[in-house]
């Protein structure tokens, strides 16, 4: 096996020391001269026609600047993923969830602009709102969209397939086993709330400074909802404050900053407080999911069927995307033959879920984990070995068409079956206490849109060190660092001669960003590429400058030799200069590109959603071994065993992180975090009420790193980090409380008060 | 009404107008400059505006202007001497006790503010420290082996 020399080791990220002193610029630090503050005006009702909004007294309130409404729009429905529904700032007179952004004012400073607020008059006339999937769907509901004739009981978006014959594969199970469960909503809770700044020049070119994920995106959404060429618009993303899906492209606070630094003719600085990011973060959609299983006498699944109807809110945004990918992903694990899926999602009036991470596989993973569990029980067999019995195994292909190439998923299975003491303790099991086990699979790639890989730009300076353009944004998770790790592997150059740029869409190149667990993997072999590209051009440049054939020459640590003439030497400071210089020079600049031979089968017009989306995915297994109070109803982890199949570890201090991180999450999302609504009016928007994990809620947590090798991706990288602990953990969990206990919850999150009242129940019964 | 207030920050005296209703947040980020504390929730919830009022850690977003007038206030700005950074920012950049960075500065205060009172923790009482300080990315795990680094001296 190849030996690293940095690739697989532990390296700080680039910008931890702007981090840890202050320096490092997010959103809300920047200024600019004669900037303006923005503040918006939300719909107190979750569905109103607005009648009419008088804006004029806040207009002369002196010291504001603009006051923008849905008639400064050029009135184009916006939408993320093919559905154009989102009227910004109410154009069409209807506000769809309490929250909704209805005006904005930009005055000189903040209080004046919450002012001026308090001025504007909006008329409202109150609508009999809708809020549950169920109910929105009835016959006489309210419809939310009636503007679009084709939305009938307020589904917005169905899907449906099926491979094999589920029907048949039923038949032949000797046991079936179905339930139905639900997750919540869960709010991505970044540390940073959004900010967003925006100013025009006299050329009418935008500049956006976004706390955004997805740069190109912003882009894109600001260009077409507001009818500014592409060109002119220009994203620049700042350090960001955390994301985890929350902060993707084309969110109103992109558009609405551009309307009032347009109008004002002034820049414009939106800082959303912590309580309109709790209102208005497009959260996890709640999906709730009939599952039915059945398997042979000898642990062989012969059908799966699931029925998820998400609830999407107000608006469609990436709602297709997810409710394909609930189908699609959540088949990633087992060796599926015949197996159903259909996916329905509901306008209901709240506002509208987006992506927070995990992405339609811990709505997924929840319910089968739990359900392979009760079938395990009533197969009288092993969870471990029904799981192996079962699983996805390298070189398969999933029912739904995902290559899997490279899959530790049965060593995931293993080894933490091992290293927990999983027999032992089954077999030893003392009162109240429980263990358990889930798995999931979680695409490294996807194609989300025309193009599914990366482009890295790297160039070769005049003092021979290089930077980096990419446009993958970086908010900690450290795709940065690990690109300037494949870099410094393949240059031999220190870390510190790598300058890597901040995503900036007048100079780095077109990215998807963090979507799924991509960037790793993709940035990365682009980066490697890009970094192969300028040493061929560095050996072409110094074959000129030393009179030797490139075959004779040789490149170690920054210098470029002669073969056997170690005196005839240049440096990449040398080459670099000289390239420049030269008559007739160019600089030297690598492309690379990591293109992925997948197909987007996500597309809501794709006719039948087979095929491969991604060209790999990671597995992972967690156990999970829990304590019950019976009196209390508490739960308390007392260890959780990761294994992570993320293929090549590339920054091992990194990739620890983000699973020590993600898994912290995932603890939140099973047992505290959940966003309480009373008539579609969020009653806990702050982290008062709205309880993330603290330092003291933190169990140990093993982590087994499984590193397949995926072929397709430098050192054979993949994703990984997120899945287990944002997916796999709840269902550990809940199947662990069961092992326990005996008592099964299949609503999130897991509290005392459901714990006590299963127990109450099977005590009754 | 806005008066001049005196300011003691980092070591440097900052003449400021303020309202009386202005935070020494506010007035740390918007007139002083220095944007390194951070302003995570603006209700006392979340740690990440965590500054030292006279050696004690707490929450600027709570704390008004004119009541920190004539005390010694740190920012994260004023925690390295010069360029050599403290033990907790080096720590932190070892051990990889950060992601997106936000909730860093605060995180770093609280720790110093703990360390310098209790130079000999356990595990627990790191924990406990820094119970007040949100971090959304880490998981605590890695900030926890830092705080423990430097208490331990490595």
């Amino acid at each position: 096996m190849k030996q690293f020399s940095i690739i697989g080791t532990l390296v700080p990220m680039l910008d931890a020391k702007n981090k840890v002193t202050g320096k490092a610029i997010y959103g809300a630090d920047i200024t600019l001269p004669n900037i303006l503050y923005g503040k918006v005006l939300r719909s107190p009702y979750p569905h109103a026609r607005i009648l009419n909004i008088d804006t004029s007294r806040a207009e002369q309130l002196l010291g504001v600047k603009a006051v923008v409404t849905g008639a400064d729009t050029p009135r184009i429905r916006w939408g993320a993923k093919g559905i154009d529904d989102e009227p910004i700032l109410c154009f069409d007179g209807k506000v769809r969830y309490a929250g909704e952004e209805v005006a904005a004012v930009a005055a000189i400073d903040e209080d004046l602009a919450e002012e001026a607020l308090d001025l504007i008059k909006v008329d409202y006339e109150e609508l009999t709102a809708v809020f549950d999937p169920e109910e929105a769907m009835q016959p006489g509901a309210p419809q939310i969209h009636e503007e679009m004739p084709e939305v009938k009981n307020n589904v917005g978006f169905e899907v449906s397939f099926e491979r094999g014959n589920v029907e048949e594969g039923f038949r032949e199970a000797d046991v079936i086993v179905k339930d139905k469960f639900m997750n919540t909503w869960v709010n991505q809770a970044y540390m940073e709330p959004s900010p967003c700044i925006a100013s025009f020049d006299t050329s009418g070119k935008l500049t956006l400074y976004a706390s955004t994920m997805w740069n190109s995106q912003v882009r894109e959404a600001v260009s077409s909802a507001l009818q500014i060429p592409l060109g002119k618009v220009r994203v620049i993303q700042p350090v960001i404050g955390g994301a985890f899906g929350g902060k993707m492209g084309g969110l109103p606070i992109h558009f609405i900053t551009t309307l009032l630094a347009r109008k004002a003719g002034r820049p414009v600085k939106v800082i959303q407080t912590r309580e309109e990011d709790f209102i208005t973060a497009r959260h996890r959609c709640c999906v709730s999911l009939e599952v039915r299983m059945g398997a042979k006498k000898d642990g062989t699944i012969t059908a799966e069927y699931r029925k998820a109807i998400g609830d999407q809110g107000a608006y469609m945004y990436l709602g297709p995307d997810f409710i394909i990918t609930v189908g699609l992903r959540g088949d990633l694990l087992y060796r599926f033959k015949n197996t159903r899926y259909e996916g329905k999602l509901v306008y209901t009036n709240k506002c509208p879920p987006g992506a927070f991470r995990g992405f339609g596989n811990t709505q997924a993973c929840f319910p089968r984990e739990s359900l392979l569990d009760m079938l395990a029980e009533k197969l009288g067999m092993d969870t471990t070995e029904l799981k192996l019995r079962n699983c996805a195994r390298p070189g398969d292909v999933s029912p739904h068409g995902w290559p899997l190439n490279s899959c530790g998923l049965a060593e995931c299975i293993e080894k933490t079956v091992e290293s927990s003491g999983w027999k032992e303790k089954k077999a030893k099991k003392q009162p109240k206490r429980g263990i358990g086990i889930a798995s999931t699979g979680h695409e490294t790639d996807m194609r989300v849109l025309a193009f599914g890989g990366s482009v890295s730009i790297l160039k070769l300076l005049e003092d021979g060190k290089v930077q980096l353009l990419s446009g993958e944004a970086e908010y900690g998770q450290g795709g940065q660092t690990s690109s300037a790790m494949a870099i410094a592997e393949e240059l031999e150059i220190p870390m510190e001669d790598i300058e890597v740029v901040y995503p900036d869409t007048d100079i780095t190149p077109y990215a998807l960003g963090p979507l799924g667990s991509r960037v790793l993997s993709s940035q990365v072999t682009a980066s490697r590429l890009a970094a192969l590209e300028v040493k061929k051009q560095a050996l072409g440049v110094a074959s000129e400058m030393l009179k030797a054939k490139v075959e004779d020459l040789e490149m170690r640590r920054g210098k470029i030799y002669i073969r056997g003439t170690p005196e005839r030497v240049v440096t990449l400071s040398d080459v670099g200069y000289y390239a420049i210089q030269r008559p007739g020079g160019s600089i030297i600049i690598g492309k690379g590109v990591d293109e992925r031979n997948t197909e987007r089968t996500l597309a809501i017009d794709h006719p039948t959603h087979y095929g491969p989306n991604v060209s790999a995915s990671y597995f992972d297994t967690v156990v999970a071994e829990v304590e019950v109070d019976t009196e209390t109803g508490e739960i308390r982890v007392l260890k959780l065993t990761v294994a992570d199949d993320c293929g090549k570890v590339i920054n091992l201090m990194g990739i620890e992180g983000q699973l020590q991180g993600a898994t912290t999450q995932g603890l939140g999302a099973t047992f505290t975090e959940q966003t309480i609504l009373e008539e579609g009016r969020v009653l806990n928007p702050n982290f008062r009420n709205y309880l993330v994990p603290t330092s003291i809620n933190v169990p140990p947590i093993d982590i087994i790193w499984v590193e397949s090798n995926e072929l397709g991706f430098a050192y054979g990288c993949k994703g990984g980090g997120e899945s287990p602990g944002i997916n796999s953990v709840i269902p550990a969990i809940a199947n662990a409380i069961y092992d326990a206990v005996g008592v099964r919850i299949k609503t999130l999150p897991i509290t005392p008060d459901k714990i006590l009242k299963a127990l109450a129940e099977r005590e009754g019964k | 009404m806005k008066q001049e207030i005196e300011l003691i920050v980092n070591g440097d005296i900052y003449q400021v107008m303020v309202k009386p209703s202005e935070t020494l947040l506010e007035v740390l980020r918007n007139k002083i400059g220095l944007t390194g504390t951070k302003r995570g929730c603006d209700v006392g919830d979340c740690g990440a505006c965590t500054v030292l009022i006279d050696g004690k850690s707490v929450p600027s977003c709570l704390v008004l202007a004119i009541a920190a007038r004539g005390k010694e206030i740190t920012t994260i700005e004023g925690v390295a001497d010069g360029e050599n950074l403290h033990p907790l920012q080096k720590a932190f950049m070892k051990y990889g006790a950060m992601q997106c960075g936000f909730c860093t500065p605060g995180m770093i205060l609280a720790a110093k503010a703990f360390l310098d009172e209790n130079p000999n923790p356990t595990e627990q009482e790191i924990k406990e420290a820094i119970s007040g300080n949100l971090c959304r990315c880490t998981g605590y795990t890695k900030i926890i082996e830092a705080i423990k680094a430097v208490a331990e001296g490595k």
